[in-house]
């Protein structure tokens, strides 16, 4: 579905605007990490569901969907056997921003083919416009600027960690030797310190990156693919960032 | 019309504040099937998992037991052994006892002392 252009500091206001929206619902402020699931069920009124959608809808790279006319949002059951919070409430999020930006056009769209209306994402159409946008929204709700941006500061200053190397070039503070291989530490230092605890490492480094905390100098991508670190060393990385610092 | 056992499920669980996943976490069910369930897609539970739901809820089981048309196992038991209660059970059946013939019956109850002092039913 082709969707309008969308600058991001609209797509940021309408999260800004949402979790303020749920504020006002609950009387007291919002804090990481962001109660999604609540902020669906009671921000929004909508149905929340799990089910098997790679089933239902026979499509197998399915992870969330979101039924307009039902008022329903919908993960598929996967997500809550990889035991990733993260992503789980990554795709929540991403689908309160379809329910957010999308619907309309998606209400409209229907009416003209007499069609229930409903918004599946995959795996494979994440560089959709659509779903970039549902991304975006869906990284301004669990990570608010303001949040992410003060815990930034309070860790590693008010100047942005500038990575230049892939390797670090001595054993340094992180803040002075930042590189692509020590990405998931201050991912998880960010999170740690501020409470963003239902998101991923890979989600707060791009936000990291796109608030211009932190800026990648190299041609290496920040991400599991990119870095040379593995998996299994970050949880001895995890261990010790709170010494490093 | 009165309102599903799904709805009057989600509807308890959002006024105690209560997640979908920390409910199935609590009364050992998968949040699909609890989703189902509050979506009536499937039948509802089994007395025994109505009654943990009310427990984790804090709620009364009754309005639950109620709204699922099901009997709490405590009063079926005490039915099945107790003949009588049977049997009169059965006579106010056949006599078409309606809301206020039970309501009368309950103040005469209490009038003339029947059995022990009220329990709490939660």
């Amino acid at each position: 579905m082709i969707v309008p252009w969308l600058p991001k500091k609209k797509i940021a206001d309408f999260a800004s605007n949402l979790i303020e929206h749920y504020a006002h619902i609950i009387q007291r402020d919002v804090h990481p990490p962001i109660p999604i699931e609540d902020i669906i069920e009671r921000g929004l009124n909508l149905q929340l569901g799990f089910a098997n959608l790679r089933k239902k809808l026979e499509i197998n790279d399915v992870l969330g969907a979101t039924f307009i006319r039902q008022r329903r949002i919908c993960v598929d059951e996967s997500l809550l056997s990889d035991k990733s919070e993260g992503r789980l409430c990554f795709t929540f999020a991403h689908e309160i921003g379809h329910w957010i930006l999308h619907r309309k056009l998606i209400q409209h769209a229907c009416r003209a083919i007499s069609s229930d209306g409903f918004i599946f994402c995959r795996l494979q159409d994440a560089k959709k416009p659509i779903e970039w946008q549902a991304d975006y929204f869906a990284s301004c709700l669990l990570m608010p600027a303001e949040h992410v941006r003060d815990t930034f500061c309070h860790i590693f200053g008010h100047r942005p960690l500038v990575i230049y190397n892939l390797k670090s070039s001595f054993c340094g503070p992180i803040s002075f030797d930042p590189c692509v291989e020590n990405w998931p530490v201050i991912a998880a230092t960010v999170m740690d310190t501020g409470g963003f605890t239902n998101v991923s490492k890979q989600a707060m480094i791009i936000r990291l990156q796109e608030l211009g905390l932190v800026k990648n100098e190299t041609s290496t991508r920040l991400s599991w693919q990119g870095s040379a670190i593995s998996r299994e060393r970050i949880t001895c990385l995890e261990d010790i960032s709170t010494s490093v610092f | 019309m009165t309102d599903t056992f799904g709805k009057i499920l989600r509807k308890l669980r959002m006024q105690s504040g209560m997640g979908l996943r920390e409910l199935a976490r609590l009364i050992d069910k998968s949040p699909g099937y609890l989703s189902d369930v509050e979506q009536d897609n499937v039948p509802p539970p089994s007395e025994e998992v109505i009654i943990n739901i009310a427990a984790a809820l804090n709620v009364n089981k009754n309005l639950l037991l109620l709204a699922a048309h099901k009997m709490d196992p405590e009063l079926s038991n005490y039915i099945a052994e107790e003949p009588q209660a049977a049997d009169f059970l059965r006579m106010a059946k056949d006599k078409e006892f309606k809301g206020t013939d039970w309501e009368k019956l309950s103040k005469f109850a209490e009038l003339i002392d029947l059995g022990k002092p009220k329990k709490d039913t939660k």
